[in-house]
């Protein structure tokens, strides 16, 4: 097989054009001859530089000379060079191919000379499949089998990253976990040491206590085989947290500290307890810092609010003894706010406490809420214009300043309420709030009949509820929104509830939920003789008179009656159903009144009926059965009127 | 109400105008505090250049609070005595919130004490109407020097730090910003406390404060006097 190939080799120009005739034909600028050449490199020579006298220029000079001199003498290395290059690379290319492709079997094809034709060779490659397989399915094969390979190489450079992320992935990395740590805390360096802060000083605190915690590193990985390691300050290394109760006690034993609730650490409860650590699961270290920075700011919320009891003297005493403080709201419990502390250990759980009251917990976060707002309230105190006004002023204290205000009411801008004066109005009103709860709940299983809505509001306000308690007939619930809906507005304040009713009563009720049981019972039985006197009216039946719980009720004149009138009243709390009995005219008791309709007020017998034995759902359904039962007759009206 | 029951105990009901105690510094519930009050503090200058990078110091430096721009305009007026001694006031309003009260000061001598880490003298801070101007006037003030500030006020707790330029106006009235005329191709920058005369002093806080602040301004106790008795320059 004869190897030699012929090459066309064209040289590379880089002519300019100079012009393009309108015909198309296109002028070159002629490059440079060897002469015109020459002639540039000697204008290059600076003689002037020479005289100066730097030997290294002259020299320097003189190998770009020879530099340029040397194209003169083979224009075409550099395009031998490369033709070199580039049959080196082909040779390579079709050694792989002949590797890849390799049957010994096979014989090169014999391409069938055309007469007339130079003799070209096109480079033969052994065939895959047989002597008689066609170039194209040579060259698809081949074509196959290039491409299998860049597969090949591609999946192996990314199975190789993939392997090594693999890798780096399983072990730990001081740097990544510090990375992490640093999403989470301010971090800076001081000299060797990583330092954090994790105060709330950014967010407008100003309790003095030290949040610095270091960052260290942990060759040994020794937990949870992490390379980072985190020391906290003394006092932050254990767990502090918030306790609010709400507990009975005796009227005069507020002061007393019962035993028991001491020490049993069952007892005491917190959000962050049986809420938040129980929820994250976090890395170890991030779990420490949380915890700290947690019972940093219960320090500070106790110490802002034991503060605030040695200030405020309020008429009910506060009682401070250690980290324990209390008080009584009402007469018989009283609220009680304590910080406990424990040793932390990662990874514990409290136990859940299910006897703890919700409300709690609420309390709980009022009070945390309300230390946060007093940070936001020192950090976003109004800067003064002018500069040389004094701080701190909020905007209306300054404008005060021009303002006809007299002495007191600028003393009131001063005044700030104390946390621990909101926080027992909030207790206050979440022991009101479970009491009117249980007694509406007692209240609506006790009594069947007639049907009892309580609405209670979704977005509560922790010193002001209200509630609107519905009361219905089941069957007859039409009958009292002639009257209007029975209903009542219930606000449960903080000392206090107030009862509004529909005709715009308003009642006060104590703390005493038994007030509030006795007017719902009102309501219910007043509901219940409204509803009738809705009722009547359907039935064709004439009110004579109504007024609340008591009813006169006349046959339908169209109809004859076995009775007279029916009279409901309610009285001693139940319902009491008068018929009036037609008896016949007696002998005229005065002489005075002669006419025979005053017998109406003399000469009538009332019968009370036992209405509780009659059949019927409830007592509206038992009326309505009786007093249809009364009439003899339907009324005509019903007939005539299809 | 019920605020009303628990409320605190009951505050003395003095019946007497003294507006000077009522412009007090913030403190808790009730408390009444009788005294004056003193300003400590400490100067500096800064090169026009190189504020940026005390901005950028004072803003790692200071409360997470965004920085407030403000523009005063200045105003005091001195009363010449039989005596020979001369009494200032400084009048000073806010063009940038002008609807607060105009602010009438006046200072107090410089306390001497070689032991003093800072400035300390006595002032007196009100706020007024607008009128302050032609009360003066009526009781023989003269208006002395005028000027404009216009800068940035920053917070570290309870020191104050003002970073301004001080400009004076081509015409009087005139306070738009093309009639400004700098004075210096400085800025100045004031930190200063103002606490009871008496109280806890402020000066150790200043001068920390001050050493944090070392690499771009060096901030001193500047004598004034030595100032004041050089020639005035005209304005």
């Amino acid at each position: 097989m004869n190897n030699d190939v012929q090459l066309a080799i064209e040289g590379q120009k880089e002519c300019f054009i100079q012009e393009i005739a309108l015909n198309g034909q296109e002028t070159w600028i002629q490059p440079m001859s060897m002469s015109e050449q020459f002639t540039r490199a000697t204008q290059r020579i600076d003689l002037f530089k020479e005289l100066d006298g730097n030997e290294t220029e002259v020299k320097k000079e003189a190998e770009a000379s020879q530099s340029k001199a040397e194209p003169k003498e083979n224009p075409w290395e550099e395009v031998r060079k490369n033709i070199i290059d580039a049959l080196t690379e082909v040779r390579v290319l079709h050694d792989v191919l002949a590797v890849l492709n390799h049957n010994t079997n096979a014989a090169p094809p014999a391409n069938p000379q055309q007469p007339g034709q130079p003799p070209q060779k096109i480079l033969q490659l052994a065939s895959i499949s047989g002597p008689e397989s066609s170039s194209s399915e040579q060259l698809r094969a081949a074509s196959v089998a290039a491409k299998k390979k860049s597969f090949l190489l591609a999946s192996k450079v990314i199975k190789e990253g993939a392997e090594r992320l693999e890798r780096s992935d399983k072990q730990p990395d001081f740097h990544q976990e510090l990375q992490v740590l640093r999403q989470h805390y301010r971090l800076r360096r001081k000299g060797e040491k990583i330092l954090g802060d994790l105060s709330f000083r950014t967010a407008g605190s100003s309790y003095p206590a030290l949040g610095e915690f270091e960052v260290m590193r942990d060759a040994d990985c020794s937990r949870e085989n992490c390379p980072l390691k985190i020391r906290l300050p003394h006092e932050l290394q254990n767990m502090a947290w918030l306790s609010i109760k709400l507990v009975r006690c005796d009227k005069n034993d507020s002061l007393k500290i019962d035993p028991t609730e001491q020490g049993s650490e069952e007892q005491t409860v917190s959000t962050y307890h049986h809420v938040i650590s129980n929820k994250y699961k976090q890395k170890g270290y991030l779990e420490e810092l949380r915890q700290a920075q947690h019972s940093l700011f219960t320090r500070e919320l106790f110490s802002q609010l034991c503060r605030e009891v040695s200030c405020y003297r309020p008429i009910v005493p506060l009682y401070m003894i250690g980290d324990h403080i209390s008080t009584q709201i009402f007469p018989d419990t009283k609220l009680v706010i304590e910080l406990c502390r424990k040793p932390f250990k990662a990874g514990d759980h409290m136990p859940f406490d299910r006897s703890a009251e919700r409300r709690w917990f609420c309390l709980e976060q009022h009070l945390t809420k309300l230390l946060r707002e007093h940070h936001v309230a020192s950090k976003s105190c109004p800067a003064p214009h002018p500069t040389i006004a004094t701080m701190g002023m909020t905007k209306k204290q300054r404008i005060a300043a021009t303002k006809p205000y007299n002495l007191p009411r600028i003393e009131r801008m001063k005044k700030t309420v104390p946390m621990i004066h909101k926080i027992i109005e909030a207790a206050k009103h979440a022991e009101l709030l479970r009491r009117v709860e249980k007694e509406l709940d007692s209240i609506a299983k006790e009594i069947a009949e007639p049907n009892i809505h309580i609405h209670w509001p979704i977005i509560q306000n922790p010193v002001h509820t209200s509630i609107k308690v519905h009361f219905s007939v089941a069957g007859y619930e039409m009958c009292t929104k002639q009257f209007g809906m029975h209903s009542m507005l219930l606000n449960v304040g903080i000392d206090g509830c107030t009862a509004i009713q529909r005709d715009g009563n308003i009642v006060e009720l104590g703390t005493d939920t038994a007030e509030l049981r006795r007017l719902i019972e009102g309501e219910l039985l007043s509901l219940q003789v409204a509803c009738l006197a809705g009722l009547v009216r359907i039935i064709d039946w004439t009110v004579l008179s109504s007024s609340k719980g008591c009813l006169l009720l006349a046959p339908p004149a169209s109809s004859q009656s076995i009775t007279g009138r029916v009279s409901v009243r309610t009285e001693n709390r139940k319902i009491r159903v008068y018929i009036e009995e037609k008896t016949p005219s007696a002998t005229l008791v005065s002489d005075l009144l002669t006419d025979p309709k005053w017998q109406v007020l003399t000469h009538t017998e009332w019968r009370e009926v036992d209405w509780e034995k009659l059949a019927g759902a409830n007592f509206v359904g038992k009326m309505d059965l009786m007093l249809s039962c009364l009439c003899k007759t339907v009324t005509d009206k019903v007939h005539k009127n299809p | 109400m019920n605020s009303g029951k628990m409320g605190a105990a009951g505050l003395d009901q003095e019946i007497g105008y003294n507006p000077i105690l009522t412009a007090t510094v913030k403190n808790e519930q009730g408390v009444r505090d009788v005294g004056t009050l003193s300003e400590y503090s400490l100067q500096g200058s800064v090169k026009d250049e190189f504020v940026e990078d005390v901005k950028n110091r004072l803003r790692g430096l200071c409360d997470n609070v965004e920085c407030e721009p403000f523009i005063d305009h200045e105003i005091s007026y001195s009363l010449q005595s039989s005596s020979g001694n001369a009494v200032t006031m400084r009048v000073s309003r806010s063009l940038a919130q002008s609807k607060m009260p105009w602010q009438l000061k006046y200072v107090g001598a410089l306390e001497t004490g070689k032991n003093k880490s800072c400035l300390m003298r006595n002032q007196v801070t009100v706020g007024c109407s607008e009128n302050v101007t032609s009360f003066l006037t009526e009781l023989g003030f003269r208006a002395d020097t005028e000027f404009l500030s216009k800068g940035y006020l920053y917070r570290k707790g309870r020191i104050k730090v003002v970073l301004s330029k001080l400009c004076k106006m081509k015409e009087p009235g005139q306070h738009q910003e093309q009639n400004l005329l700098p004075l210096t191709k400085s800025h100045l920058v004031e930190v200063s406390v103002t606490t009871l005369t008496g109280g806890e002093d402020p000066g150790p806080d200043l001068k920390h404060f001050a050493e944090m602040l070392k690499p771009q301004v060096k901030l001193t106790k500047v004598d004034h006097r030595e100032i004041q008795s050089h020639t005035r320059p005209n304005f």
